[in-house]
């Protein structure tokens, strides 16, 4: 018989302060085990200090908060032993190489000296820097040493998985290589929580992401799903003639400019906008094949989300 | 062991090579693959980091300390032969003294601390590896020190250039050995237990600058001039006593040796005390470094201090 199973991580009324600042801010999460979960926000929203909770690295000042079955920030032992993570900063260290350093962190997963050096090899090749190993850091590019930052939280196949802002600094390849092997990952029942500021990214990556800002949360849910939300601002029209044909008419009730003679774009306010806007040209006797509405990605979303959160005093 | 023991195939296949605890030492089948405790892993690594950062220096420092203090000034003064052996101490407590302080407030520096954290190491493997690294290095460096000694004044001897190149006595060298050590463990617990706290290695070297200077004053000129070992003719110079009059040092420990009981007392009084502060020190910085504890160092030079003073006064909240 299925029992639901728990969810990898859950957090009720999270908060930490620093001082008067509120980085996180009663946050309530919810993250299914196997999901690739993005926690998006601007700059200084509270993600880096949430994954600190998250790993028993920061105390909550208060909230509830229980991760992998364990509850923060007692059983932080337990998590960071079933966690890997990509934090701010790559780890390497300038004395060692590469694969010293990722050999160390492989003992402290508790792998024997021999099963570490060969799975760093192997977790290394994947990442297409088999050949640079032997390098320190400084040796390294940026993109190089965050790509060892990522093997380094594959190295102990994780069971959640915790990346904080892991495409910076890589191209464009190399980031679909990331987000590659972290799919596989999910396939494979780890949870991956991730933080990004680059929608376009989170909205073709993750399957559930929250919106926050100043600690808050603004929203949650699929990419999708919030991508609907956003405001319509624009819908681009398609009919025989169109262009043409909207010039002969006296009142367009919408803005619109010609892309192609037979498509029109026209700015509207909202689904409304575009209701009214196609059932005055169906009452002028205007035929459309296809009525599209644009601009609702999930970048328009959360610009939308961040917008409607009532600015603060400036932190 | 059994007969399928000696036959099994090769296990060296990493993932084979499951830890197995209950595999005899000493077949010629493949170790068991065991973690290393993880304490280990740890000072491997902190040395590893720091050879790595340093290169070579301290061993050609060594060398020329040991030209200068272990062979010239005992040359020119006669009484001094055993100068290189107290020197030999301070050159195991300022490497641990350094790599101590670097232990969190470096890492913190350089970025590596948080990753280190969250890591599933154990706050306490992480400060006994870090304390283990610098007590190693610093034994490592007065040992070095001794040895180059040893063999250089040995060498100097046997060829006849110098024949009254000076040479500890066995008394002095096994005492010198041991003081490295304890010295260096020392100098390592006091420098991680600061290192935790400190946002940077610069805010330990810049705090207690005055302190630092009387101990190095008293360290380095006047407990040697008053053993003895400054003096060109190997005696101790008399000191001055309250009410007139001067005792050297000599006679103080020739009046000493009345009372051995007395002294006996006092060595052990003196030794309790120093164990007694060793092990309040080790209790203070597996407190300190506490992942709790090193969570919020850092981003205010003087918070750890205010919320301190904060904790003192106002209500815990
Ligand atoms: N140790 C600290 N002491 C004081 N304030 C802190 C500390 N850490 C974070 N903050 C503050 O908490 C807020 C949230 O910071 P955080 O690093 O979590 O943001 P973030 O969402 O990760 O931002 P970014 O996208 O820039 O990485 C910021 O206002 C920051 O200044
Ligand atoms: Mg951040």
């Amino acid at each position: 018989m299925a029992v639901a199973e728990p969810p990898a991580i859950q957090c009720t009324a999270l908060t930490r302060h620093f001082g008067a600042l509120r980085a996180v801010d009663g946050v309530d999460l919810t993250v299914p085990p196997g999901v690739v979960f993005g926690f998006l926000g601007p700059n200084g929203a509270g993600k880096t200090t949430t994954i600190r909770l998250l790993l028993g690295l920061l105390p909550p000042t208060a909230g509830h908060l229980r991760v992998l079955g364990h509850d923060l920030p007692a059983g932080g032992r337990a998590v960071r032993a079933r966690t890997g993570t990509v934090l701010e900063h790559h780890g390497l260290y300038e004395g060692l190489s590469a694969r010293r350093t990722l050999e160390f962190a492989a003992g402290a997963h508790g792998l024997g000296p021999r099963t570490a050096a060969a799975r760093v090899t192997e977790v290394v090749g994947r990442m297409g820097l088999a050949d640079r190993l032997d390098d320190r850091p400084q040796a390294l590019s940026r993109g190089m040493r965050q790509r060892m930052a990522v093997a380094r939280a594959l190295l102990a196949a994780p069971d959640l998985l915790i990346l904080d802002e892991p495409t910076n600094g890589l191209d464009a390849e190399a980031a679909a290589g990331l987000r590659a092997a972290v799919r596989d990952l999910a396939a494979g029942g780890t949870t991956v929580f991730y933080t990004t500021h680059i929608l376009g990214e989170a909205e073709r990556f993750c399957d559930l992401v929250t919106v926050v800002r100043r600690g808050r949360v603004l929203g949650t849910g699929a990419p999708a799903d919030l991508r609907r939300r956003a405001p319509v601002r624009a819908v681009r029209l398609e009919g025989p003639d169109l262009a043409a044909r909207l010039g002969l008419l006296d009142g367009v009730p919408a803005a619109w400019t010609a892309v192609a003679p037979e498509v029109v774009r026209a700015d509207v306010d909202g689904v409304d906008g575009v209701a009214r806007l196609v059932a005055a040209l169906a009452a002028a006797g205007v035929a459309l094949h296809r009525v599209e509405p644009e601009g609702q990605t999930l970048e328009a979303a959360f610009l939308d989300l961040v917008a409607g959160d009532a600015p603060g005093p400036a932190t | 062991m059994t007969a399928s023991d000696a036959a099994a195939p090769d296990a060296a296949a990493p993932d084979a090579a499951a830890p197995d605890a209950t595999a005899p030492a000493g077949t010629d089948r493949p170790a068991p693959d065991r973690p290393v405790p993880a304490w280990r892993l740890v000072a491997g690594k902190e040395l590893g980091d720091l050879l790595g950062r340093i290169g070579r220096r301290p061993v050609t420092r060594t060398l020329a300390v040991v030209g200068v203090f272990g062979l010239l000034i005992p040359l020119r003064f006669s009484g001094t032969a055993n100068l290189p052996a107290f020197f030999a101490a301070f050159t195991a407590f300022l490497p641990a003294r350094l790599v101590a302080i670097d232990a969190y407030a470096g890492e913190r520096e350089r970025g590596t601390l948080e990753a280190l954290l969250a890591s599933p190491l154990s706050d306490r493997a992480i400060a006994v590896g870090k304390v283990a690294a610098a007590t190693a290095y610093g034994v490592a460096r007065g040992w070095l020190f001794l040895a180059v000694w040893l063999a250089s004044a040995g060498l100097l001897r046997a060829t006849g250039l110098a024949p009254r190149a000076p040479l500890p006595t066995p008394a002095v060298l096994v005492a010198v050995v041991v003081a490295a050590v304890v010295v260096a463990f020392g100098a390592a617990l006091f420098g991680v237990y600061q290192s935790a706290q400190a946002p940077s290695v610069r805010a330990i070297v810049e705090s207690g600058g005055l302190l630092r200077l009387v101990v190095i004053l008293v360290v380095f000129f006047v407990v040697p001039w008053v053993l003895g070992l400054l003096s060109p003719d190997g005696t101790a110079p008399a000191l001055p006593v309250p009410g007139g009059g001067g005792v050297s040092a000599d006679a103080l420990v020739d009046a000493l040796a009345v009372r051995p009981a007395a002294v006996a007392a006092a060595a052990a009084g003196a030794a309790l005390a120093g164990l007694g502060w060793l092990w309040w020190l080790a209790r203070a910085t597996l407190r300190r470094t506490g992942r709790e504890a090193l969570a919020l160092v850092g981003t205010d030079p003087d918070g750890a201090r205010r919320s301190r003073r904060r904790r003192a006064g106002g209500p815990r909240s």
